[in-house]
Parts: structure tokens; C-alpha cells; sequence
């Protein structure tokens, strides 16, 4: 497997530097709604030292670090896989010795690899231009939290690979199931905390996050690095179970999957 | 342009709208399921800034009430621009990418009215009718009486809201004639959004001087807010005019322009 994954992971690697000034540009657009909300949130501190906890530099902090969050752990691919699907040219994969669903998965890896590479000194940039503009708050890292933070960004980008991929393999089944990534996007900026701080959000809008996954996605994460929240063990064994349970629903949809599947070569 | 040249780009217009009315009630589910979705949307924008506007002085000074008509501004703008805009835009680049665009040039009408007016998308009627439903009811909520002045006012502003960001994204996406593979440039305008999702006031120092001035994107919104609440400067509102008759005169000129590169077999 080790050899076949990085083979794959390279080919990938090698597309996206073809495609690097797109992703550059995308790395730029994706931080306009980030900064415009932290201008609104700058707007709305100037009659409040703290709104649900949070002083001006730990909220700018929050919106820069989900920014960097979502960037990371953010999967794009459903459009052009559900395509791929549909215009019957998978055929290849269904007879080479590693399975579509773990080519999917680390060709996304090489891309999201060029994409780290690309986009950290952006990162570095922008942090270094809110900073100078309005400090922001001390990252709070000891050893025990920089291993929960590493932690939930490999839980976070398994959670939005596994959406994007059942969101992938009902273009199995419905023409235009690349739309269905609209309710991703919309579920995970509603419930990760990417939108606002949970604290800010309504009672109920809270109690419904409690009970789901998607807080250790954003909210969580930029918790522990702001010294806000703590792991337990309860949480950990809630996150191997939802792991579990998206990765049981995946493997059982592609065997369905590969039935339902028909091309036709000219 | 005659009277009977009138006649005719309107008789257009509306038999585009049917046609495509048409191949929208032909996939029926399609249409229902984008439906669902810019709904989505449309309520998770209203929740979050419902939330942010109630929190204090509001966003930039501004009541829950005025920032309920700014975001009914804002998302009937938006029903525009994904009914029109971003399909007519995303058709424009490819076509010229790919010479199909040689067609439109032979029709004995305006290239860019075509261009403009052929095709569209039904699902963001929901996103219009919301826009028209906050707009009206903030008015109720702030007791202001409703006269044909302020109608017309606010029909007029959105009219050149519309027109500006129509006529600087056609500006942009005009660039495909000159740059290959400029597929991304159509996705600059609706990520610039956010600058107009919000009161002007918002935004400070170099920030307020870009998109308030020399680009005046922050005023698409606030210019027809600030109409109805009484409070439009005349100085912001010529900005915002002459802004569009510019960006207007300029997208047209750069249009014809570039007309003359294309050779019909692609750039």
C-alpha cells in the first residue's frame, strides 16, 4: 500500500503545482469574508471589552485561526469526482490493485500537501499583517496541547473527506449529487464554529452542537490553543465512534456503489 | 437606438426568460433541489448576521432594523447575480475560450445584449423574494411611510447597484480575450460580496478609501439603505454614480476593443 499511496500522492503533487496560480488566487478569495467579519467584529468591540468571553485580540485570533483550520482540513474535490463518475471514466480505477475510494483519498493527501506548502507563508503573512494592525492574542501552546490540536485536525479533515466522499459516491445514483456539497458547507460553517464562536451562538443552536461531532472540527481546536478547552478521554472515544461510523458508511455505500455503475466506450 | 429596436431587444428579453422557463419545468427536481439550497443559504446569511447586528450599538452603528434592510438589499441583489450574472459571466469567458462566442457576433443584435440577457437560473427566486420580504418589512419595523418618492428611489439605486457590479465584473471577465485559461476571474466578484454584505461604516482607513471611494463596492448596499433612512450623503451617492457610468463607459469601450482580437478560433 505505502508505495502505490505515495505514487498516487505524487501524481497529484505534480497536477496541482500545474494549477498553483489557482490556488493561489483561491487562497486569496477565501480570506475576504474572514477579514470582512473580523472588521465587523472590530465595528462591534468598540462598545464591548468582551462578548461572550472573547476580548477583540482572542476574537480576531479565533477568525484567523478557522480560516487557517479550514484551509487545512477543507476537502474540494466532490464536483469533478461526481463528474468523473458520471461520464463513466472510473472504469481504470475498478482494475488497478488499490481501491477508488483510497485513490480519492491520497491523491487529495498530494494536493492538500501542495497546498500546505503554498499557503503557510500566507498564513504568515496575514497573521503578520492583523498583528501589526490589531495585536492579536497569544497561541497558547504546551506539548500535551500542540498533540490534541494535531490530533483534531487529522479528525477534522477525516470528518470533511468522509462527507465529501458520500457526497461523491451518491453520484452513483443521482445526477447533480455534486450539489449536495452545498449542505456540507452549509452544516459545517453552522455547526464547526467557523461562522462564530459557539459561545455567541443561541442557547439552543448550543445544546444541538453539543450533541454532534462538528465542534471538534473548529471550535475546539482554536479552544485548546487558546487555552479555552481541554480534551477528555469521553471525547476522544466519541471521535473514534463517529470515525467509525463514517468510514462503515463509506465502505458499504462503494460496494453498492460499484453495482450501480455502468460505462460504455465508443 | 428606434423605437422598433426597442421593441425588439424587450420581445428578447421575455422569450429568453420563457425558454428558459421552459427547460427549468423540464427538470422540475433540479429546479426544487437549488431551490432548497439557496434558501439555505439565504436563512444561514440572515441567522448569522441576525445574531452580530443584536449584539450592542449593532454592526457599524446600525439598528437591527436598518442592518434587516441593508441584508434585504443585499440578498435581492444576490438573487440578481446568481440569476444572471454568474451564468451570463461563466457562458462569456468560455465562449471565448472556446470561439463559440463567433456566433453571438452574427446576430443582427447587440453582441454583449445577448450575451447579457440569454441565459439565466430560476432557483434563487426564493433569495429575490426574500430580499423584497426584509426590505419591506424593515420599513414597517422602523415606521417609515411608504411614498412613491422612496419607491422610486430605491428601484433607482438597486438599478445602478445592479448595473455597477454587471458592469465591473463584464470589465474583469472581458480579460479572457487577452489572458488564456482566466477561468477563476469569475469568481472574484462573488467573493468580493462580503465588502457590501456590510454598512460602509464598517470599514476604516485605507479599507474605507479603496472600496468607498476609488472602488466603491461597500456602497452597492449601503447607498440604497442610506436612501431610505434619510441619511444618503450626496457626496456618497455621486461617488457611487459616477463610479458606474465609469465602470459602465469602461467595460463597453474595453469590449469592442477586444471584439477586434477575437479571431473565432479561441484564445
Amino acid at each position: 500500500m505505502g508505495r502505490k499511496a505515495l505514487h498516487v500522492l505524487k501524481k497529484a503533487f505534480i497536477a496541482a503545482i500545474t494549477y498553483r496560480s489557482e490556488i493561489w488566487l483561491w487562497f486569496v478569495l477565501d480570506q475576504i469574508p474572514i477579514i470582512v467579519t473580523m472588521l465587523v467584529w472590530i465595528s462591534l468591540m468598540q462598545s464591548h471589552d468582551t462578548i461572550a468571553g472573547y476580548d477583540l485580540p482572542s476574537m480576531l485570533l479565533y477568525y484567523f485561526l478557522s480560516s487557517f483550520l479550514t484551509g487545512l482540513t477543507g476537502t474540494h474535490f466532490e464536483t469533478w469526482r461526481v463528474e468523473e463518475i458520471r461520464m463513466g471514466r472510473i472504469d481504470f480505477y475498478l482494475t488497478r490493485p488499490m481501491s477508488y475510494i483510497w485513490q480519492v483519498f491520497w491523491h487529495d493527501i498530494g494536493g492538500k500537501t501542495f497546498y500546505l506548502l503554498t499557503s503557510l507563508p500566507g498564513y504568515a503573512v496575514l497573521f503578520w499583517i492583523i498583528n501589526q494592525n490589531f495585536p492579536l492574542a497569544q497561541l497558547q501552546f504546551t506539548w500535551l496541547s500542540s498533540l490534541q490540536f494535531l490530533w483534531l485536525l487529522l479528525f477534522a479533515y477525516g470528518v470533511d473527506f468522509s462527507l465529501a466522499m458520500l457526497t461523491v459516491l451518491m453520484g452513483f445514483w443521482f445526477e447533480g449529487a455534486e450539489g449536495l456539497q452545498h449542505f456540507k458547507w452549509i452544516t459545517l460553517s453552522l455547526l464547526t464554529g467557523s461562522m462564530m464562536p459557539v459561545a455567541v451562538m443561541p442557547t439552543w443552536l448550543q445544546t444541538v452542537i453539543a450533541y454532534l461531532p462538528f465542534r471538534y472540527m473548529i471550535s475546539v481546536p482554536i479552544g485548546i490553543i487558546q487555552g479555552t478547552a481541554q480534551l477528555q478521554l469521553s471525547d476522544l472515544s466519541w471521535m473514534v465512534g463517529y470515525i467509525a461510523v463514517f468510514s462503515l458508511s463509506i465502505i458499504w455505500l462503494w460496494r453498492q456503489a460499484r453495482y450501480a455503475y455502468a460505462s460504455a466506450g465508443g | 437606438m428606434t423605437r422598433k429596436d426597442v421593441q425588439k431587444y424587450w420581445r428578447l428579453f421575455w422569450k429568453f426568460r420563457q425558454l428558459h422557463l421552459m427547460r427549468t419545468l423540464e427538470y422540475r427536481s433540479n429546479f426544487l433541489f437549488w431551490t432548497v439550497v439557496t434558501s439555505f443559504w439565504t436563512i444561514v446569511n440572515i441567522f448569522f448576521f441576525g445574531i452580530l447586528s443584536g449584539i450592542g450599538n449593532g454592526i457599524g452603528g446600525w439598528t437591527q432594523s436598518e442592518m434587516l434592510f441593508l441584508l434585504g438589499v443585499f440578498t435581492f441583489l444576490d438573487g440578481i447575480i446568481w440569476s444572471f450574472f454568474y451564468h451570463t459571466m461563466s457562458f462569456y469567458t468560455k465562449s471565448v475560450f472556446n470561439g463559440e462566442l463567433s456566433r453571438f457576433l452574427l446576430m443582427p443584435v447587440d453582441a454583449q445584449y445577448i450575451l447579457m440577457v440569454h441565459t439565466n437560473s430560476y432557483s434563487n427566486i426564493f433569495r429575490l423574494l426574500t430580499g423584497l420580504v426584509m426590505m419591506g418589512y424593515a420599513i414597517y419595523l422602523m415606521n417609515i411611510p411608504i411614498t412613491i418618492w422612496l419607491l422610486a428611489g430605491v428601484v433607482f439605486w438597486l438599478t445602478v447597484g445592479s448595473v455597477f457590479i454587471y458592469t465591473l465584473w463584464f470589465l474583469l471577465s472581458t480579460f479572457a480575450f487577452w489572458v488564456e485559461k482566466l477561468d477563476n476571474i469569475n469568481e472574484l466578484v462573488p467573493s468580493l460580496r462580503s465588502f457590501w454584505q456590510i454598512p460602509k461604516s464598517v470599514l476604516h482607513g485605507w479599507l474605507s478609501v479603496m472600496f468607498g471611494w476609488i472602488l466603491p463596492i461597500a456602497l452597492i448596499s449601503t447607498v440604497p439603505s442610506e436612501y431610505v433612512l434619510g441619511r444618503l450623503a450626496w457626496q456618497t451617492a455621486t461617488v457611487f454614480l459616477l463610479a458606474t457610468i465609469v465602470t459602465a463607459t469602461a467595460s463597453r469601450w474595453f469590449f469592442l476593443h477586444s471584439v477586434k482580437k477575437f479571431t473565432g478560433a479561441g484564445s
